[in-house]
């Protein structure tokens, strides 16, 4: 009775002791399942709250008592969602369907057939896994794009149609499938072909319909690569319409909305897993009860694998396992087809000048009444940047414009594109359709009619791109009666100490706290508006470094320490300030609130009392005597100043025949009336000695001062500065990241200035800090890592590698060697 | 009693940290009088973006008591898709002033619980008086403004669009920003379509650029 006692208490205990653990499992897996389904719970929740009450909600309801379809209505009104849903059907269907063939027969083959080079090709296909989806993609996309199938279904469709996973996992499939069923086949005189379909499909059919679901889903959410090939709203998944909804459809707005569209493209996901989850046939691999048809019919072995392989091959190459490799090298014509059309494309800046525009407009009409085979598209930019963004965006889809006003900064940029930017060189020198040619259709300047120094400024890597448009310089535009105000005398060259000391001398105020020399409130003494050629000048000026022609750093030194200190000095007192801090020299100036105001010779039309474009109320406007000077000097026995304008550059394209129609086009920018008349718009200069020698441009010089218009004096000193000081301009080393470079240079004079305003200390820390602090956000290690002829363009050396990237190479070459080394060892004990 | 005497210290301290964290923050009334340059602390309540771009975004921004233009604010991608229109945020950067226009540059932000959208106020009466830069960035209307001159700022659409519009005799500018806009919108295609001697009313954030330039976001034809 004790013993049996015992028993059942022990048996109570046991079973109290499984009971808990149960109750401890169960309340986790509960747990587990809350946190799994609550997003789900959530999304359908907020889906069917109306846009008042979402929005009106400071505590999350995890109910509502007024549900609403509005949410809905809305998701499908607003966007085409109905069409994404077909497109992404359509791109579903068709993408899982070629993927199963390919991917069923690869198996198959791996699996069942023998073939010469077999087990290497397949350790080839299991290398292919090593490789990431995303390193891919960019090959993809540009073989897309060269094949025209963007914005197509095809385009879509074709990169995902075979998977080296999905074969691999199938082919492991099929191997579990004995041989003895193959060979009892064979014997009865089944094909090959009949026995995957009779046999191996039907043990294999739950691997088959998993990889499908897998395939399904994958389809269903792909996004990378829809977002890539497509920018047409008719060709948008829903995965990639989702995105623009939120992006720029109601997806920010209207959370609810933006949850019920998810929720609509999740339950066809959904429903597709319930209903194939049931489908899927309990069935073991072992099963020995099929047999296939003996019947032997149908291609040998070989060349089904041969045939397959085949088409392994041919969709390997969409697969993204070979790149683009750009476009090819420009090479002149012989002829220039006059028969055939081209339409061209013309990016152009202007300075918010619409007499800069109608002169772009001018050339073009007078161009193609020239050529009336070529037809110039102009668009107009306002910002280099700008400029510069879209062309670097569009460069990866080879959808540059034809012809391009740029810097040559940009330019070492574009030409990371293979072949994107064409070499002028050859085009120089073409007896018929070069500079001076025989066959041009217009007076075109000879080579050497172009200002030598302004070509120079367009080599890199011993190679033209791009040709000069236009040059201009700094200035500083001086209200010299303020300066005389104070009690000084201009020199014939400013000095960084004069203008530092006047600079100074004019923030004396009344006891009312009115400027002096002004009776304002407000005098900024100097202001700067391009702090980057401001800290280039001054280090040039200085000898220091900036950096080497190769792209070495050199900026990061003691006498940009020095330079930063004397600036932060002058704007602590608020003698010095810049145009990103305050506002535009020109206003400053023109209002009486500046005597130095620094910006370029292309901004002349802005500066005086009686400038022809204000920005300012004319009741603001002051009277005084304005010089056009040379910048500051640090040595006024060696001026230096720096130059710039914009140059044109000319992409390549397939068709030789549209390069040339460019270049002519380029050509004709260099034309006398195009060269003179824009050079008036502003404080530029022709870049030919052709059009500076020429009597018009010398008529147009010598009538300075006749209006306050066309003849604008202070805009004619301006380009007469230049004119008069060619010689002493010079401009920085070009190469890829030297843009990073520049701006780095004045964004610390920026720094300095704020800092100082704002009652911080610039000293030694600091600065070592901003030095460390422009390094990372411009990425100059990374232009300085480049180091040698590596940064030059054109250069192929591009330094040594990475660490890292020498250690991911070591160890692919090692697998390719190991495996090479298995296959070998492999066919040896065959042999034996 | 120990116990008690701690866990009231703490309470007391918890309560400090939340007053001084509270602490700093300005009314619009003291950031208009903070000094140029001067850090500032504000809450506010977007009510537009202009833009994104290189991990700063320019935002209009309102309170009850005023506006503030927050021109390159720190603000990941991300984080900007978060900035909807009454969203609240506490602001912390620095006092500008920029060819009149006073801003907030070089700031943080953090978002915080609340919401709240400006009506837009009428402010055809103050045009080309002293009291109107004290409304400098808020949400304003300007009502029966006859279109003086329409000029795209690079002679073609895609760009800023310049308006010049007079009421009582006296013209004034206005301005399409296009990154505020856009140029597939309504309000874009509209100001294009406007021409000289057309009435109506503008409605935009009173944007300053050497006196008043607002930045337009609707056109209706005048009530």
């Amino acid at each position: 009775m004790t013993q049996q006692t015992d028993y059942e208490k022990t048996g109570k205990s046991v079973r109290a002791g499984k009971r808990m653990m149960n109750a401890l499992v169960y309340a986790l897996l509960t747990l587990w399942a809350l946190m799994v389904l609550f997003p789900f719970y959530w999304m359908v929740l907020t889906s069917v709250k109306s846009y008042g009450a979402y929005n009106s909600e400071y505590i999350p309801q995890l109910f509502t008592l007024s549900p609403t379809l509005e949410n809905y209505i809305e998701a499908f009104t607003a966007v085409p969602l109905a069409r994404y849903f077909v497109n992404t059907l359509i791109f579903t269907v068709v993408t899982t369907a070629i993927m199963m063939a390919v991917t069923v027969l690869a198996a198959y083959a791996f699996a069942r057939l023998n073939f010469r080079g077999k087990n290497a090709a397949f350790v080839i296909f299991l290398s292919l896994m090593m490789i990431p989806s995303e390193l891919v993609v960019i090959t993809n996309f540009v073989t897309i794009t060269s094949l025209n199938l963007r914005n197509t279904f095809l385009g879509l469709i074709l990169p995902s149609v075979t998977s080296v996973f999905y074969i691999y996992l199938l082919k492991e499939n099929f191997e579990q499938v004995p041989d003895d069923l193959y060979y009892a086949a064979k014997v009865d005189g089944t094909s090959d072909l009949k026995y995957l379909f009779k046999v191996m499909i039907p043990i294999c059919k739950p691997t088959i319909v998993t990889i499908a679901i897998l395939k399904v889903i994958e389809c269903w959410n792909s996004y990378v690569w829809p977002r890539l090939v497509t920018d047409d709203e008719n060709y948008f998944l829903v995965s990639n319409g989702i995105q623009a909804i939120r992006e720029s459809g109601f997806g920010r707005e209207n959370i609810p909305a933006m949850m019920a569209a998810v929720v609509s493209i999740s339950v066809p996901l959904i429903v597709l897993f319930l209903i194939f989850r049931q489908k899927i046939p309990d069935l073991p691999a072992e099963d020995h009860g099929r047999r296939g048809e003996r019947r032997h019919k149908g291609m040998s072995q070989k060349r089904a694998a041969l045939l397959l392989m085949g088409l392994m091959l041919c969709l390997l190459a969409l697969s993204g396992c070979h790149g683009s490799r750009g476009l090819e090298a420009f090479e002149v014509p012989q002829e220039f087809d006059g028969t055939q059309q081209h339409e061209i494309t013309f990016w152009a800046k202007n300075d918010t000048n619409m007499t800069q525009v109608a002169i772009y407009e001018d050339a073009i009409k007078g161009f193609e009444a020239l050529y009336p085979n070529i037809k110039v598209n102009l668009r107009l930019y306002t910002d280099y940047g700008k400029i510069y963004n879209d062309v670097i965006t569009n460069i990866a889809t080879q959808t540059t414009p034809n012809v391009c006003i740029t810097y040559p900064d940009h330019i070492a940029t574009y030409m990371t594109g293979t072949n994107s930017v064409v070499p002028l060189d050859a085009l120089f020198a073409d007896e018929k359709y070069g500079l001076g040619g025989s066959e041009i259709r217009f007076d075109s300047p000879a080579q050497e009619e172009i200002i030598g120094q302004f070509l120079s400024e367009c080599v890199l890597g011993g190679r033209h791109y791009a040709v000069p448009f236009m040059r201009s310089t700094e200035a500083c535009y001086v209200n010299r009666t303020y300066v005389e105000a104070l009690g000084f005398t201009l020199p014939e060259t400013l000095t960084w100490d004069f203008v530092w000391t006047v600079s100074e001398a004019a923030m004396v105020k009344d006891e009312a706290g009115n400027f002096l020399v002004n009776g304002q409130k407000v005098m900024i003494p100097f202001i700067y508006k391009s702090t980057d050629n401001m800290m280039i000048q001054m280090l040039r000026q200085k000898g220091a470094g900036y950096s080497t022609d190769d792209g070495e750093i050199e900026i990061f030194n003691d006498t940009t320490r020095s330079l930063l200190c004397t600036v932060a000095e002058h704007a602590k007192s608020g003698a010095f300030s810049t145009f990103k801090i305050s506002s535009y020299p020109a206003n400053f100036l023109n209002a009486g609130q500046c005597i130095f105001a620094v910006d370029s010779t292309a901004g002349a039309t802005w500066m005086g009392p009686d400038a022809p474009l204000i920005d300012i109320s004319e009741d603001k406007l002051v009277d005084f005597d304005i010089e056009v000077m040379m910048i500051p000097q640090f040595d006024p026995g060696h001026p230096q100043m720096i130059s710039q304008g914009p140059s044109v550059c000319i992409f390549n394209k397939e068709d030789p025949q549209e390069v040339l129609a460019s270049w002519l086009f380029t050509q004709y920018l260099l034309t006398n009336d195009v060269q003179i008349a824009y050079a008036g718009t502003e404080g530029y200069v022709p870049v030919t000695s052709k059009a500076q020698s020429s009597d018009a441009y010398q008529d147009y010089l010598a009538r300075s001062g006749e209006d306050n218009s066309t003849h604008y004096d202070v805009k004619i000193m301006a380009s007469k500065l230049l004119l008069d000081n060619t010689q002493n301009t010079f401009v920085t080393p070009v190469y890829n990241g030297s843009a990073s470079l520049r701006s780095a240079a004045g964004q610390m004079i920026e720094e300095v200035t704020k800092a100082v305003r704002r009652k911080k200390t610039v000293d030694d820390a600091f600065i070592e800090k901003l030095y460390a602090d422009m390094t990372s956000l411009y990425r100059l290690d990374q232009i300085a890592g480049q180091g040698g002829k590596a940064a030059v363009i054109g250069e192929d050396d591009l330094g040594p590698l990475p660490s890292a990237a020498v250690a991911l190479i070591a160890a692919l070459v090692g697998a390719w060697v190991l495996m090479g080394a298995y296959v070998l060892r492999q066919r040896l004990r065959k042999k034996k | 009693m120990k116990k008690l005497l701690a866990a009231l210290l703490t309470l007391s301290m918890t309560l400090v940290i939340c007053a001084a964290m509270a602490e700093g923050v300005m009314t619009h009334a003291d950031y208009i009088a903070a000094e140029i340059d001067a850090e500032v602390v504000v809450e506010t309540y977007v009510q537009a973006k202009q833009s994104w771009w290189d991990n700063k975004a320019t935002v209009y921004c309102q309170s009850e008591d005023g506006a503030y233009f927050l021109y390159e604010m720190a603000c990941p991608e991300e984080d900007y898709a978060k900035l909807v229109p009454g969203t609240k945020i506490r602001v912390t950067g620095y006092k500008g002033e920029w060819a009149g226009e006073v801003e907030i540059v070089d700031a943080t932000f953090e978002i915080l619980e609340g919401s709240y959208i400006a009506e837009p106020v009428d402010m055809t009466a103050l045009l080309g008086t002293d009291e109107l830069i004290a409304h400098q960035n808020e949400l304003s209307v300007f009502k029966g403004m006859t279109i003086e001159a329409i000029e795209y700022k690079n002679g073609q659409p895609g760009d800023d669009i310049y308006v010049t519009a007079s009421v009582n005799g006296q013209s004034y500018s206005f301005c399409v920003e296009v990154y505020l806009t856009g140029t597939d919108t309504d309000v874009y295609k509209a100001v294009g379509e406007l021409k000289a001697g057309d009435v109506v009313d503008i409605e935009g954030f009173l944007y300053w650029y050497e006196g008043a330039n607002p930045h337009i976001i609707s056109v209706n034809p005048a009530a």
